[in-house]
């Protein structure tokens, strides 16, 4: 069962145990799988009064009565590896914390931890990746990102095994004290003392790539000379040069997708980073696919030839090369056989359906199939039609009405039930597509020739995938969310009406999802783009479709 | 070299997870051994803050702990205790301490307040350990005390005398410089906590993986 560890003081209102609880009261009401809590610290009477205000808290109280919280005393410090060893996620709620001993002792014990984003507990745990800063104060946001572990048993073992990676040889007491020497002798010396920490996503990195750096020099055949960190998403990513040649290493992570974390589900992979090495040699038959030369799909090793940055495209011709790339990749596969008509079936079935989860849970798995079968992958749980998201996203709020800011929940609800109101479930099948489009990803090679990189997210949709997501991170980061001016760009590149409305609804989704899923890691600032953008988009929709159905009228 | 610790707020010998006392007691007591081990010597001086407690206690060839009997022998708020900083730096001088240190190294307000006195007569040079910091509690909007004054006063003093200043984070760093803008920049370092890398590593999930714990090797 997976178990929820707060160790120390209990008494300290600055250490954030009220705020602890009050996220309990809300994760022991929720649809998520059952765990256990521990609670260590404090002297005997102290922990007899905690145990007093969780009698207070009904569900607190049955999870209490039922073995699920566990409140113990200050137990000896020896004892303490053995308990966060055995816990999958530590938490830290602390409302001010200078350091905060426990969150690197539990990394140092390969747990993640989730702690409050303040102090010096930001320069400790790296968010994402060794667990995660949630708002201070915000019991929601702290149940949020404990639930993550709950729901999924692998974003704890990934994270904890990048906590002991991060927190070994950077706070163990021997290098520590080496640098408490090395200053004295300095200052006897008359000198200065200055150490200048590189901060954690980078340093982590780095780490990651000193530990892979023998499988790495044993695929390109040769001793890395250097290496430049080139990541852009969570997955390291390095150009390394060797005295003949340079590389393009990718070191893929066992980091569960989003969606897993989102909700329970039983269609998880074993392995989520070879399945995506496969993926990158499946799509490597497209010329503009980097060529894969060498992989190791047990660590996640990818190799491939190096790409220069397109930086000189003018914004037409970043469109050009952006359209060629989703149609060569589009291209590899035909989507038909006997999943496909499997997967139409599904959606005809779904559009009778009266149970949504059921509804849901028929497509992802027709999709699943499907994927399996065309592009030799495990079946995994993966988005694939627009629609069957955006019951996806009602469905999430429904079971999780405390996951999300109330302003952000209201407005997801009234703008996905109007886009789920405007037409009856689109029934067409998907097409191969890059999924992660975007200006950084366009490449060339050392020749000129044209070519995409970061294909992770590359699979089958339903809809002009593609486009909807080149437009929607061009627009970002502007200042003003304009939907009318993105449904109008994407509009014009669709093929067709019905590729319209599902590029329309691709366009609503990412937002959305975005924001979903930065509350579920405790970010709990709902961002001002994202109101202004679900606010003005049904407006927006109508007005670019309600102009579309008339001049096909006048047509 | 000769190191004087002084934590005049902080027992090291005070169980973390109790009351007030922390990860901070912890590590000063794990850094201190840690000197030990590596062959310097380590005089620990802190406030007798339990009357049962001894006054003076070897703890092998190259430490020894001073608890000065200043105020009352019980914990009571330690930023109440500025008025004593004179009796504390009576008490300390009063100590058996043998000759002059390399190194006095601070932690806290107090200690360093006590230790700016002490540094003339008994240490070549001062470090001081921020371990908090007086206008990063206001800032954050915790209620003011009346010993906030007083704090200040010394905590400014302490960041303009001392030759080294440690902070533990670059969050720490950055409060400091943000806060006290009159800090000399070149003074302040960062060195995080260390914690016991022996005992702080994953168990395996079954107790009858017991042999294969690291830290029961008999090397």
């Amino acid at each position: 069962m997976p178990t929820i560890t707060y160790a120390g003081r209990i008494t300290d209102s600055r250490k954030g145990l009220p705020i602890f609880l009050d996220a309990l009261e809300l994760l022991l009401s929720a649809q998520i799988p059952r765990f256990r809590v521990r609670i260590v610290g404090g002297a005997e009477a102290e922990a007899g009064s905690v145990e007093h205000s969780i009698h207070r808290i009904d569900t607190c109280r049955r999870a209490m009565e039922d073995g699920r919280i566990e409140v113990w005393s200050r137990v000896e410090r020896a004892a303490l590896p053995e308990l966060y060893s055995r816990s999958t996620v530590v938490c830290v709620p602390s409302l001010r914390e200078q350091f905060g001993m426990v969150a690197v002792e539990a990394m140092m014990c390969g747990t993640p931890v989730v702690a409050s984003r303040i102090g010096g507990l930001q320069d400790l745990v790296v968010h994402d990746i060794t667990g995660y800063l949630v708002d201070r104060l915000n019991p929601s946001a702290l149940a949020s990102a404990l639930a993550q572990f709950v729901r999924n048993p692998k974003l704890g073992q990934w994270m904890g095994r990048n906590a002991r990676l991060w927190t070994t040889n950077r706070f163990d007491l021997e290098s520590v004290t080496d640098r408490y020497v090395k200053l004295f002798e300095n200052l006897m010396k008359g000198e200065q003392s200055h150490y200048d920490d590189q901060s954690g996503p980078p340093a982590l990195r780095q780490r990651m790539l000193e530990v892979d750096r023998p499988i790495v020099e044993e695929l390109v055949g040769d001793p890395l000379k250097k290496w430049r960190d080139v990541s852009s998403s969570p997955t390291p990513s390095f150009v390394a040069e060797t005295n003949n040649s340079s590389y393009f290493v990718k070191l893929h992570q066992e980091r569960p997708p989003s969606l897993n974390c989102l909700e329970t589900t039983r269609f998880t992979i074993d392995s989520i980073s070879s399945e995506r090495i496969k993926l990158a040699r499946f799509l490597s038959t497209a010329p503009v696919v980097p060529r894969v030369i060498a992989a190791d799909e047990k660590t996640g090793i990818l190799i491939q030839e190096r790409l220069l940055e397109e930086s000189n495209a003018s914004d037409d011709e970043a469109e050009a090369l952006m359209l060629n790339s989703s149609n060569q990749i589009q291209s590899i596969i035909t989507v038909q056989g006997p999943e496909a008509d499997e997967f139409l079936l599904a959606l005809h079935r779904v559009s009778s359906a009266t149970e949504e989860a059921t509804a849901i849970e028929v497509v992802d798995q027709a999709a699943m199939k499907l994927s399996a079968a065309l592009l030799e992958m495990k079946p995994r749980l993966r988005r694939c039609h627009p629609q069957i998201e955006l019951i996806r996203i009602l469905n999430y709020l429904k079971k999780n009405p405390w996951a999300v800011g109330p302003d952000f929940g209201a407005r997801v609800r009234s703008l996905v039930n109007f886009l789920i109101a405007e037409r009856p479930l689109v029934c067409t099948l998907p097409r191969l597509q890059h999924g992660s489009m975007k200006r950084e990803h366009l490449m060339r090679r050392f020749d000129g020739t044209p070519a995409v990189c970061d294909l992770d997210h590359a699979g089958l949709y339903v809809g002009p995938h593609d486009v909807a997501h080149w437009f929607h991170e061009q627009h970002r980061h502007s200042k003003v969310a304009a939907p009318y001016s993105m449904l109008n760009l994407i509009h014009r590149l669709a093929q067709s009406e019905e590729d319209r409305f599902l590029g329309a609804i691709w366009l609503a989704i990412f937002p959305i999802f975005n924001g979903l899923w930065r509350f579920a890691r405790g970010d709990w600032m709902t961002r001002v783009w994202d109101m202004q953008f679900l606010t003005a988009y049904p407006e927006a929709f109508r007005r670019v479709f309600t102009r579309s159905r008339e001049s096909a009228a006048v047509r | 070299m000769r190191i004087l610790l002084l934590t005049l707020t902080d027992d090291p010998f005070d169980p973390a997870g109790v009351g007030r006392f922390g990860g901070s007691q912890a590590f000063f007591f794990d850094l201190s051994r840690q000197f030990v081990r590596i062959g310097h010597q380590v005089t620990i001086v802190t406030r007798l803050n339990d009357i049962a407690k001894p006054q003076s206690q070897s703890l092998g060839p190259l430490c020894t702990i001073y608890r000065v009997a200043v105020g009352p022998p019980s914990e009571v708020d330690h930023h109440s205790l500025g008025f004593l900083r004179e009796d504390l730096i009576a008490a300390v001088l009063a100590l058996p301490l043998n000759g002059r240190f390399d190194i006095l190294q601070t932690s806290n307000w107090l200690s360093g307040a006590v230790g700016l006195a002490l540094v003339p007569k008994l240490a070549d040079k001062h470090v001081h350990h921020l371990l908090s910091l007086g206008r990063v509690r206001l800032d954050l909007g915790e209620e003011p005390s009346p010993h906030d004054q007083t704090r200040d006063e010394w905590e400014c003093r302490i960041f303009s005398s001392a030759d080294a200043l440690v902070c533990v984070t670059k969050d720490e760093q950055n409060a400091l410089e943000r806060l006290y803008p009159d800090v000399a920049k070149h003074k302040v370092t960062i060195i995080p906590y260390g914690i016991d890398a022996d005992l702080f590593a994953p168990r395996p999930g079954n107790a009858y993986d017991y042999l294969r714990r690291p830290n029961n090797r008999f090397t």
